[in-house]
C-alpha cells in the first residue's frame, strides 16, 4: 500500500517538538524505514517520520517489532529502529531484544514511558521500567529531559553502531515527544574509524599461516558487520584458503563448494585442518567450541575480533588479533604477500571430507510421489532463488535439512534465529529484510532482492499475525512452511529416546489460510512434484506468499539417527568440553 | 542411613509432589525438555494442554488457576523459552494467580563461561515473580516443588518459578522414601477484633456505604460471606477483576466497577476488600470518590494497605474471615439494613440509556460495537465464563456484561498486555471441561471477546484448544485497527498514522486450526450468528469475526458518559492529593 508522501521542509533550527528532534537525528543515520507497533505512545514521532518520508512498518507484537528492525539492520547494514512502549510492551519485547543483541545487530529501540505523575509509589515493578532489559542489551538509558533528546538519540545510535554492534534501548517519557524544545544543537553522527590490528599480532598470525598446509578461515557475523567480504574473497582466492561461514558471515565468499562453504554443512571437514583463522565469530557450542572432535586437537588458532574480550572463548588462541575484521584481513593479506608466502594447494580436502555426507544427502528426498521430504523444498528453492536472494531460516529440523542444500551466494544474504534460537522470530526478521531490500533497491534503482523465509509449522505459529505488516507495507516475502504437523525435533527426540512421543503433535494445519486472510498468496502442497510449481507461483506473485508444504512427519527420525545428515549437531560435543575443561563431569 | 527403598526417578518424584496439589491438568509447550515428567503425567488421568508460545502456556495455567482456585502448572524451557514467558509470568503474578512454572535448565556442563546471558538464566524473571529458585540436587525435587507450591498458594498468591536442570528428571533418586518435607499450608490470618468493631460502628452509622471487591476477595473464597452481608444490610458492592460475580451483578446491589465507577462519589464509607487502589480504581481519590469519604481497607498483605491514599481503618486479614467477622459485629450492634441504594441506579441511568441508544446498528450495517456486546451477552448462560481483551472492546463489553457467578471474569489486567486473555480463556476452558467431565454436566462455555489487534498476539493457541476439544468461543470485535490508539490520534491530531490493520478475515485462523469459523457483517445476522456459535461450542472451539464500525471508538473518546475505562479525569485528583503541578 503506497503511502502518500508529504513534502514538508524540515526547519534546520528553531523550536520543534521532541518527535521532530528524534526523527531529525535518526534521519542523519540514513534511516529510511522504522518498525512500530501501533501509535499513540509515539504519536508525535510518527508524524515526524511521515514528514521525513520515512516508512513505518507496523508490528503486531513487540518482539516482532524489534525483530523487523533487526532484520532490516542485518540486510541494509544500517541502523534499525523499533518503536514500542514500556509498561505493556517491554515484557513482550524481551526475545526480540536478546535476539538482536546476541546477533550484534545495530538496533535502537525507542521505548515510550509513562510520564512520572502516572507512576505509583506502590508499584510492583522495579523503579526503573527499563531494568528488565538492562542485562540483555548493549546500552540502556532513559532521557532525563526533553531538551536532551537529540543528545541521547545520538548516544543510542553510536552505541548500537560502533565497536561490536548491538541493541541500544532508549526510554523516552512519552510527553517529551510533544514538548517544544530548542533543536539543532551540534550533535551529529560520529564517523569513527574502526580499530586497525597491531602489526606484531598480524606477524604472529602470518607466521602460523605461512607454515600451514591446510589452513581454514571461519567467518562469522563480525566479518559481515565490518564489510570484510571483498577482502575475504581476495584473500581466499589468492592463498587458496577455504572459508567456512556461519550466520551473517555466510555468502561473504559465495558458497561455491570450492572456496566458500557453509559451516553447518562443511563442519565435518574442520577436523583435517592445521591452522584456523576465526574472523568475527564466537567459538560457541554451535562451532564445536573450536575444540576436538570438531577440530584437530593440534590445530593452531588465530582469532580476529573487534572485541578483545571475545578472543579466547572456550579455547586457547595461539595468535590473538584485536581489530576490525576487514582491516585485519587486508593487513594479513599484505603481510603474507610481502613475505612472498606461496599459494596453498587447492583445498580438495574439504570436498573429500564432505563426500560421504553429500552422497547421503543426494540419496534422500528424490521421490516424486508420497510425502514431501524437506530436501525437496531446498532443491526446488535453490533452482528458483537468484544469487542475490536473502534467505531467512527458522524452526529446528527444517533448518537442519535446509543447511544441506542451501548455497548462499551474496553478502548479507543469510539470517536465522540464532544464536539465541528463539523459535518463530524468522518471520519478523524476513519482513525487516524485505523492507531493507526495498530501500536499497529504491536507492540503487534496481530490483529488490527477493526474501525467502523457510520455517517449521511450530515456529510459524509464534508471529503469524506479522504477515499483516507485510500486507500493509506491500512487502514481498516467499514464506515456505515445512509442515510436519509436530514440534518435529522434540517428537523425534522422544521417539528416539523412549519410543513414543507426548505433547509434540500439532496436526498438519492449513497455515496457508493465514497468508490468504492477510491478503497474501497462500497455497497448500502435498506431493513432491507440486513443490516447484507452487514456489514459482510464489516468486511471481505480487504479494507475499505462504506456501504450506506438508512434509513427511517421519523424516525427522532419520536426522536423529544418521550423523551424515546432521548439519546442526551437538551430541558428540560433550566430550570436547570434558576433555578440555572438566574431565570428571558425567 | 535411610533405606534405599522404592527407588524412583526425578520425574516420578516430581509427579508425586505435584499430585498433592490435585494436579489434573498441566500446560506444556512441546516436549523433550520435560519429556520424562510428561511420560509420567501421561500414565495418570491428567490432561495435558499444548501451548504454542511460552507466555501463552503460562497464561493458560493462570486462566486455569483463576477459574479453579487450584495451582496452575506450566512447563516450559529456560533457554529460548523464558524471554518469551515474561509477559505471561508478569500477568499471572500481578493477578495474584497461584501458578507454578517449571523451567528446564541447560546442563551446567554445557554452559559457556562466556555465555551471552548472565550466569543465572533465572535472573531475568526473579524480580517479576513471587518466588524463583533453582533446584540444586535431584534428591531435593520434592521439597522444592512443595515449597514453590506453598509460595504460589499461600498469603497473597502469585507465581512460583523453579529451575530444574536437565537430567534431574531421569536421575534415580536415592532416598525417595526418606524424603518427607513438612510443608504447611497455614490457615489464613484473622482480623483484629478491635478493628472489626470499629469498622462495624462506621458502617452502622454510614448513610451510603459501598464495598469495593477485588481479586483478593475471590482468592479467599469470600463470595458466600459477601452475598450474605450485602443482602442483610443492603450494602452495595462494586467489583473488579476476579472479584466480579462474587455477588451476582443484578444492577440492584451488585455492579461491576467499570460500569458503575462514575456512581461511587456519593458513598460516605468505602470498604476496600482484596483490591489494589490503582489508577484503574481512580486511586481511591476524587473525582471518583468523595473527598470526605472514609476508607476501610481489608487486605491479607499489610504492605498493600494505603496505596495511593490514606486509609482511615486498615485491617490486615483474610478477606473472607474479615467479612464474616464484620457481619457478626454488625449483627451484634443491631445495625439496621440501609435503604436500598437507589443512588447508584440514579447515577447510572444516563450512562445506561446512552449505551442502549448506541447499541442500535443501522439497517445494513455497520454493526455498532455496543450492539456486538449486546448480542454476545444475550447468549451467555448464567454460568458462562467471560474473558476480556483489547482496549476499546473491553469498554463496550463492560457496558453489557453482567457477571453472575464466581470466578467467571478474567481479563489481561492489571498488567494489561494485549492478547494475554486468549490463553487465559484457553486455561479457563480446560477448567470448564475438566469440571464437566467430573460432574457429567454440560461444560460452562468460555467466551473470549477480544479486539482484532489483541487477537494477533497468541492466535495460534487455538491449536491447543482444538486438540483438547475445549468449550471456547472467541469473538473478535474487529474494527480493523488498533482502535483506541487510532481514535486517540484522531482526537489529538485529526489524522491517523500506523493504526489501521484492515478488517481481516480472522475466522480463517480458526479454520486453519480446525475450529469453526464464522464471520458476521450485517446487523440482521448478528444474533443468529451468536446463537449458532453458542450451539456449536459444545463440539469445540468457535471463532466469530464480527466486523464492527471502524469509527465506533471515536464516540468513546468524546463522551465520558460511556467510558467504562476512564483515566483522563484522574490527574486532577492526584494533583490535589500530592500537590503536583
Amino acid at each position: 500500500m503506497a503511502r502518500q508522501k508529504k513534502k514538508t521542509a524540515v526547519p534546520k533550527t528553531n523550536r520543534m517538538n521532541g518527535g521532530e528532534v528524534i526523527a531529525n537525528a535518526l534521519a542523519g543515520y540514513g534511516v529510511c524505514t522504522v518498525a512500530c507497533l501501533s501509535g499513540t505512545a509515539h504519536t508525535h514521532l510518527l508524524f515526524a517520520f511521515e514528514n521525513h518520508d520515512i516508512d513505518i512498518v507496523s508490528g503486531r507484537h513487540e518482539t516482532a517489532t524489534v525483530a523487523v528492525a533487526d532484520g532490516y539492520a542485518r540486510v541494509a547494514g544500517r541502523l534499525g529502529v523499533a518503536l514500542i512502549k514500556a509498561d505493556q510492551g517491554l515484557p513482550n519485547a524481551m526475545s526480540g531484544i536478546i535476539t538482536a543483541n546476541q546477533a550484534c545487530s545495530p538496533v535502537v529501540v525507542l521505548v515510550s514511558m509513562l510520564p512520572d505523575p502516572k507512576r505509583e509509589a506502590a508499584d510492583e515493578w522495579p523503579n526503573d521500567w527499563l531494568d528488565m532489559a538492562k542485562p540483555y542489551a548493549k546500552w540502556v538509558r532513559s532521557v532525563p529531559s526533553a531538551d536532551r533528546l537529540e543528545e541521547f538519540v545520538h548516544a543510542a545510535a553510536r552505541h548500537a553502531l560502533t565497536g561490536r554492534p548491538g541493541v541500544a534501548v532508549l526510554g523516552i517519557p512519552q510527553h517529551f515527544e510533544g514538548q517544544a524544545v530548542d533543536a539543532a544543537k551540534s550533535y551529529a553522527p560520529v564517523a569513527t574509524d574502526p580499530p586497525a590490528p597491531r602489526q606484531d599480532s598480524i606477524e604472529r598470525a602470518a607466521d602460523l599461516l605461512a607454515k600451514a598446509k591446510r589452513p581454514l578461515i571461519l567467518a562469522g557475523s563480525g566479518a559481515a558487520l565490518s564489510g570484510a567480504g571483498p577482502a575475504l574473497r581476495k584473500f581466499a582466492k589468492a592463498f587458496n584458503v577455504p572459508v567456512l561461514a556461519n550466520a551473517l558471515g555466510r555468502g561473504l565468499v559465495p558458497e561455491d563448494m570450492t572456496l566458500g562453504f557453509s559451516w553447518p554443512l562443511a563442519q565435518v571437514a574442520a577436523k583435517d585442518v592445521d591452522v584456523v583463522v576465526v574472523v568475527g565469530m564466537r567459538l560457541t557450542e554451535r562451532m564445536g567450541y573450536g575444540l576436538a572432535p570438531r577440530f584437530d586437537g593440534k590445530a593452531k588458532f588465530i582469532q580476529i575480533d573487534v572485541e578483545a574480550e571475545e578472543i579466547g572463548r572456550n579455547r586457547v588462541v595461539d595468535a590473538p588479533v584485536c581489530g576490525d575484521a576487514r582491516l585485519s584481513i587486508e593487513t594479513l593479506h599484505k603481510t603474507l604477500k610481502k613475505r612472498k608466502v606461496a599459494r596453498k594447494g587447492k583445498p580438495t580436502w574439504v570436498n573429500k571430507a564432505l563426500k560421504v555426507r553429500l552422497a547421503r544427502i543426494e540419496e534422500l528426498g528424490k521421490e516424486s510421489a508420497g510425502p514431501v521430504h524437506p530436501y525437496r523444498i531446498g532443491r526446488d528453492l535453490m533452482a528458483l532463488m537468484p544469487a542475490d536472494a536473502v534467505y531467512v531460516g527458522d524452526g529446528a529440523d527444517v533448518q537442519n535439512w535446509m543447511h544441506a542444500i542451501l548455497r548462499i551466494r551474496s553478502e548479507r544474504g543469510f539470517m536465522d534465529h540464532y544464536p539465541l534460537g528463539s523459535m518463530g522470530i524468522g518471520t519478523p526478521l524476513a519482513i525487516g529484510a524485505a523492507a531493507a531490500a526495498r530501500d536499497l533497491a529504491r536507492e540503487s534503482g534496481g530490483k529488490p532482492r527477493p526474501v525467502v523465509l523457510v520455517t517449521g509449522d511450530g515456529a510459524f505459529g509464534f508471529y503469524a499475525a506479522e504477515f499483516n505488516a507485510a500486507a500493509l507495507s506491500g512487502l514481498k516475502i516467499v514464506c515456505v512452511i515445512s509442515n510436519d504437523g509436530a514440534w518435529g525435533t522434540e517428537k523425534h527426540g522422544q521417539l528416539n529416546a523412549v519410543g513414543k512421543s507426548i505433547n509434540c503433535e500439532l496436526g498438519q494445519w492449513d497455515y496457508h489460510l493465514i497468508g490468504q486472510m492477510f491478503g497474501g498468496h497462500g497455497e497448500k502442497v502435498e506431493t513432491p512434484d507440486d513443490v516447484k510449481p507452487a514456489l514459482e507461483r510464489a516468486f511471481s506473485a505480487d504479494t507475499f506468499s505462504v506456501i504450506n508444504v506438508l512434509t513427511d512427519p517421519m523424516a525427522g527420525l532419520v536426522r536423529k539417527q544418521d550423523p551424515r545428515v546432521q548439519t546442526v549437531a551437538f551430541e558428540d560435543l560433550v566430550s570436547s568440553l570434558k576433555a578440555h575443561h572438566t574431565p570428571d563431569v558425567a | 542411613m535411610p533405606a534405599k527403598t522404592n527407588r524412583m526417578t526425578g520425574a516420578q518424584l516430581m509427579l508425586r509432589a505435584l499430585k498433592k496439589y490435585d494436579l489434573t491438568t498441566a500446560f506444556c509447550l512441546a516436549g523433550t525438555a520435560h519429556g520424562p515428567l510428561l511420560m509420567e503425567i501421561a500414565k495418570e488421568k491428567i490432561a495435558i494442554v499444548s501451548g504454542r508460545n511460552e507466555s501463552a502456556t503460562v497464561g493458560e495455567a493462570d486462566g486455569y488457576a483463576r477459574v479453579t482456585g487450584k495451582l496452575g502448572l506450566a512447563l516450559i524451557n529456560a533457554e529460548h523459552g523464558l524471554p518469551n514467558a515474561m509477559t505471561g509470568i508478569l500477568t499471572a503474578n500481578e493477578a495474584c494467580s497461584p501458578v507454578l512454572v517449571l523451567l528446564t535448565m541447560p546442563y551446567g556442563n554445557r554452559a559457556d563461561a562466556q555465555g551471552g546471558y548472565p550466569s543465572n538464566v533465572l535472573e531475568m524473571v526473579s524480580p517479576f515473580a513471587k518466588y524463583c529458585q533453582l533446584v540444586p540436587d535431584a534428591n531435593r525435587l520434592q521439597e522444592y516443588i512443595e515449597v514453590a507450591a506453598r509460595q504460589a498458594l499461600s498469603g497473597r498468591p502469585g507465581v512460583a518459578i523453579l529451575g530444574i536442570p536437565n537430567g534431574f528428571q531421569t536421575q534415580a533418586i536415592d532416598y525417595a522414601e526418606g524424603i518427607n518435607p513438612s510443608v504447611t499450608l497455614s490457615p489464613p490470618p484473622e482480623p483484629d477484633a478491635g478493628a472489626i468493631a470499629e469498622a462495624a460502628a462506621l458502617l452502622a452509622k454510614a448513610k451510603r456505604p459501598l464495598i469495593l471487591a477485588g481479586s483478593g476477595a475471590a482468592l479467599s473464597g469470600a463470595g458466600a460471606a459477601l452475598r450474605k452481608l450485602t443482602k442483610a444490610f443492603n450494602v452495595p458492592i462494586f467489583a473488579n477483576a476476579l472479584g466480579r460475580g462474587l455477588v451476582p451483578e443484578d444492577d440492584t446491589l451488585s455492579f461491576s466497577w467499570p460500569l458503575a465507577n462514575m456512581s461511587a462519589a456519593p458513598a460516605d464509607i468505602v470498604v476496600v476488600l482484596g483490591m489494589r487502589l490503582t489508577q484503574r480504581m481512580g486511586y481511591g481519590l476524587a473525582p471518583r470518590f468523595d473527598k470526605k469519604a472514609k476508607f476501610i481497607q481489608i487486605d491479607i498483605e499489610a504492605e498493600e494497605i494505603g496505596r495511593n491514599r490514606p486509609i482511615h481503618l486498615p485491617i490486615v486479614s483474610d478477606a473472607r474471615r474479615a467479612i464474616e467477622h464484620l457481619h457478626k459485629a454488625l449483627k451484634k450492634l443491631k445495625a439496621k439494613p440501609k435503604a436500598p441504594p437507589t443512588w447508584i441506579q440514579k447515577g447510572l441511568k444516563p450512562r445506561l440509556s446512552r449505551i442502549k441508544a448506541l447499541a442500535k446498528s443501522p439497517k445494513g450495517g455497520p454493526i455498532q460495537a455496543f450492539d456486538m456486546a449486546r448480542a454476545v451477552t444475550a447468549q451467555m448462560p448464567k454460568n458462562a465464563i467471560y474473558a476480556g481483551d483489547g482496549a476499546d472492546t473491553q469498554n463496550w463489553m463492560h457496558g453489557f456484561l453482567r457477571v453472575r457467578t464466581e470466578r467467571a471474569f478474567l481479563d489481561h489486567y492489571p498488567v494489561g498486555c494485549m492478547g494475554t486473555a486468549l490463553p487465559l480463556a484457553v486455561g479457563a476452558a480446560a477448567a470448564a471441561k475438566e469440571e464437566s467431565l467430573e460432574s457429567g454436566k454440560k461444560a460452562r462455555p468460555v467466551v473470549l471477546v477480544s479486539g482484532d489487534g489483541a487477537f494477533g498476539f497468541y492466535c495460534s493457541e487455538i491449536n491447543g484448544a482444538v486438540q483438547a476439544s475445549l468449550p471456547l468461543i472467541i469473538v473478535i470485535c474487529n474494527d480493523g485497527a488498533w482502535g483506541t490508539e487510532k481514535h486517540g490520534q484522531i482526537m489529538q491530531m485529526g489524522t491517523v498514522v500506523n493504526c489501521e490493520l484492515g478488517h481481516n478475515d480472522y475466522q480463517l485462523i480458526g479454520e486453519a486450526y480446525g475450529a469453526l469459523g464464522l464471520k458476521v457483517e450485517d446487523p440482521a445476522d448478528l444474533d443468529a450468528t451468536m446463537k449458532k456459535a453458542f450451539k456449536a461450542v459444545n463440539n469445540g472451539p468457535v471463532v466469530v469475526n464480527v466486523i464492527v464500525d471502524g469509527m465506533a471508538g471515536l464516540v468513546r473518546k468524546k463522551e465520558p458518559l460511556i467510558q467504562t475505562i476512564a483515566f483522563s479525569d484522574l490527574l486532577a485528583g492526584q494533583k490535589a492529593q500530592y500537590g503536583l503541578d
